[in-house]
């Protein structure tokens, strides 16, 4: 880990626990959700920032943690801190039985062979009704508890997620940082060329791929219980690209980034709510055609529509646009540092 | 020499001859018969070729003589069609890239295969790391050991990197360097693997004058240092000076295998040449 992660983590810590202390309610439950998909939007930028394997079904492997950790404590009655290993457990096996077959494909082969994971998962947990609940899914999962501290409210559980991001970030910025880190950030590169360097290059995929479906079966472990319920829903096709947008939005190839990403995104899909209801009603005022009250379709057309815009003008998310301009600055009194990087962007 | 206006297949028998006056000497690679189609078009046909251990040896030919393609079932990045391979005493034909490079065989690319965003330190230290297993979970969560080994290879590629002559670039950006260093690096990052055997292709293309002159010296202390050496290249004057051997290609087959010199003057080599360039 470099020296700037360090910083960064323990000014992350500070801000956890200042805003753990005073932030109210239904922020802590926004911020929540923001750790939930961070935790699995950091292991799709693994995968597809670092090593170029873009997953179009990585929900799949969150609902495959939430389910998991949700049977075992409520069928089995297992305690939901090993239903939370179990889940990440679960989650990482099945990647690796499923990235064998699939990890031999390549590009966007790859992308529609995971999207077809995504879609029989969601289809099982759909169908499989006397397991899984079916369409309405099942509740009464329980609480996690530390001896005889019960996990309860907003506030426990934003300590609880966020105190496994922190983990998850740091173990996130070792491995990238690492010879396997390098070695997936040189796949990217050029396969060939690391292949006859001696690399076995699937081992790193799969690797990959695992330590990210770990990552999202997690993240998903954490969600069961703290929403207490599972259905198919939360784990559909949607997620799975809006996991993507957020590892996109903060810039594929950055843990950071992934972190700032997914902040992003849901802090914008909630003043979309927030906002969409007045628009609209100022819209319908002006064309009549247009109706009063928005349903979820407006909501999710405001939502690409932006997503354009970002991939747009600022195709390296976040972090590309900060690092851009640093160098940008840097640069100024020699103009041929930073050349290389802006180079494929100006057509100059 | 009397042989200047024999064929390149009397050329080889005479060779064969000679080899069995100096005795028995293992090739570290040697092909026979080896073979690649495109399709119906034939990139290589049945080419026998032996690297003595400790020599360079460079494979010529004009544009589309199959110079890459051979460079390709070399390290197993394409199979062949027919024939066999056989490096440091095992058949290698048809092994994937990572199996061949871990016998200690090593590559660089004509058309450079560099990663972008790494530096030139990183890049020379993936291949320092290549062989190694793959470790995920040391690297997440990184015990001493771990961080140990990191260090050392760390230290091993910058020394590597100062062989090559750009110990100063370390921190820089790979793709940030200039076409010539980036030549040079591809050729560190070959070296850093450790390897028996070195396969060079086309390194001095695009290359100035002076930097040809420092690439030959470079060669020669790969040599030097014990390294076999087998390099492809489109520039017959470079491969003069440093090749010990030479072997012509032209539309797939091979038409010459001699000394530089005997090569320089086998009229069906000329043809190749000069009937097309220069």
């Amino acid at each position: 880990m470099r020296r700037v992660d360090r910083l960064g983590l323990a000014a992350l810590a500070v801000v956890v626990v200042v805003l753990g202390w005073t932030l109210g309610g239904s922020q802590l439950s926004l911020l929540n959700f923001v750790g939930l998909f961070a935790i699995s939007a950091i292991g799709l930028s693994l995968l597809a920032g670092y090593a170029g394997q873009v997953s179009l079904g990585h929900a799949a492997f969150y609902g495959i943690g939430a389910y998991t950790s949700a049977l075992l404590t409520t069928r089995l009655g297992l305690s939901p801190w090993l239903g939370l290993a179990a889940a990440i457990v679960a989650s990482a096996a099945i990647a690796a039985a499923v990235g064998l077959p699939l990890l031999q494909l390549r590009g966007h082969y790859l992308s529609i062979g995971t999207l077809g994971f995504g879609v029989i998962v969601t289809v099982i947990l759909n169908e499989w009704t006397g397991v899984t609940g079916g369409p309405s899914g099942f509740g009464g999962v329980p609480d996690f508890a530390l001896g005889a501290y019960g996990f309860r409210n907003d506030r426990d559980y934003f300590f609880l997620i966020w105190a496994f991001l922190l983990a998850v970030i740091a173990l996130a910025l070792n491995l990238v940082n690492s010879r396997v880190g390098r070695i997936l950030r040189a796949l990217r590169g050029s396969e060939v060329a690391v292949a006859t360097l001696g690399v076995p290059v699937w081992r790193y995929k799969l690797g990959v791929f695992v330590v990210s479906a770990a990552y999202a079966g997690l993240a998903g472990g954490l969600y069961a219980h703290y929403l207490r319920f599972v259905n198919p829903a939360a784990f559909t096709l949607r997620v799975s690209v809006e996991l993507l947008t957020m590892a996109a939005v903060g810039g594929l190839a950055s843990v950071w980034g992934a972190l700032v990403g997914a902040a992003a995104v849901q802090l914008l899909i909630s003043q979309i709510r927030d906002q969409l209801p007045r628009l609209q009603e100022g819209l319908h005022r002006l064309i009549p055609a247009i109706p009063e009250r928005p349903g979820g379709e407006q909501e999710l057309i405001a939502f690409g529509l932006l997503l354009m815009l970002i991939m747009i003008y600022l195709p390296g998310g976040i972090a590309g646009g900060v690092n851009t301009l640093l160098r940008r600055r840097a640069a100024r009194p020699d103009p041929t540092i930073g050349a290389a990087g802006s180079a494929a962007a100006s057509p100059e | 020499m009397s042989d200047a206006t024999v064929t390149g297949e009397a050329i080889r028998r005479h060779l064969a001859g000679g080899h069995a006056a100096r005795g028995p000497q293992p090739a570290d690679l040697e092909t026979r018969g080896l073979s690649r189609h495109f399709g119906g078009v034939a990139a290589l046909t049945d080419l026998d070729l032996a690297v003595a251990p400790g020599t360079v040896t460079a494979v010529i030919g004009p544009n589309g003589a199959g110079k890459t393609t051979l460079f390709n079932l070399l390290t197993g990045v394409l199979r062949p069609s027919a024939g066999a391979i056989r490096f440091l005493g095992r058949e290698v034909a048809g092994k994937p890239p990572h199996a061949v490079a871990a016998l200690g065989m090593a590559r660089t690319f004509q058309n450079l295969q560099l990663f972008p965003q790494m530096t030139v330190l990183e890049t020379v230290q993936v291949g320092r790391e290549a062989r190694r297993g793959a470790g995920f979970l040391g690297a997440l969560f990184r015990p001493p050991p771990v961080v140990r080994a990191e260090r050392a290879a760390r230290e091993a590629a910058r020394e590597q990197l100062a062989l090559v002559g750009l110990a100063d670039r370390a921190d820089d950006l790979a793709t940030s360097l200039p076409f010539g260093q980036q030549r040079l690096l591809e050729i560190a990052r070959a070296l850093a693997t450790e390897p028996a055997l070195l396969l060079l292709d086309e390194p001095a293309a695009g290359l100035s004058a002076g930097e040809r002159a420092a690439l030959a010296r470079l060669v020669g202390d790969i040599r030097a240092a014990g390294v076999t050496t087998l390099l492809v290249e489109h520039d017959m004057a470079f491969v003069m000076r440093l090749a010990d051997r030479v072997a012509v290609l032209n539309f797939g087959a091979k038409i010459a295998d001699d000394s530089p010199a005997a090569v320089q003057r086998d009229p069906a080599v000329i043809a190749a040449y000069l009937g097309e360039e220069e």
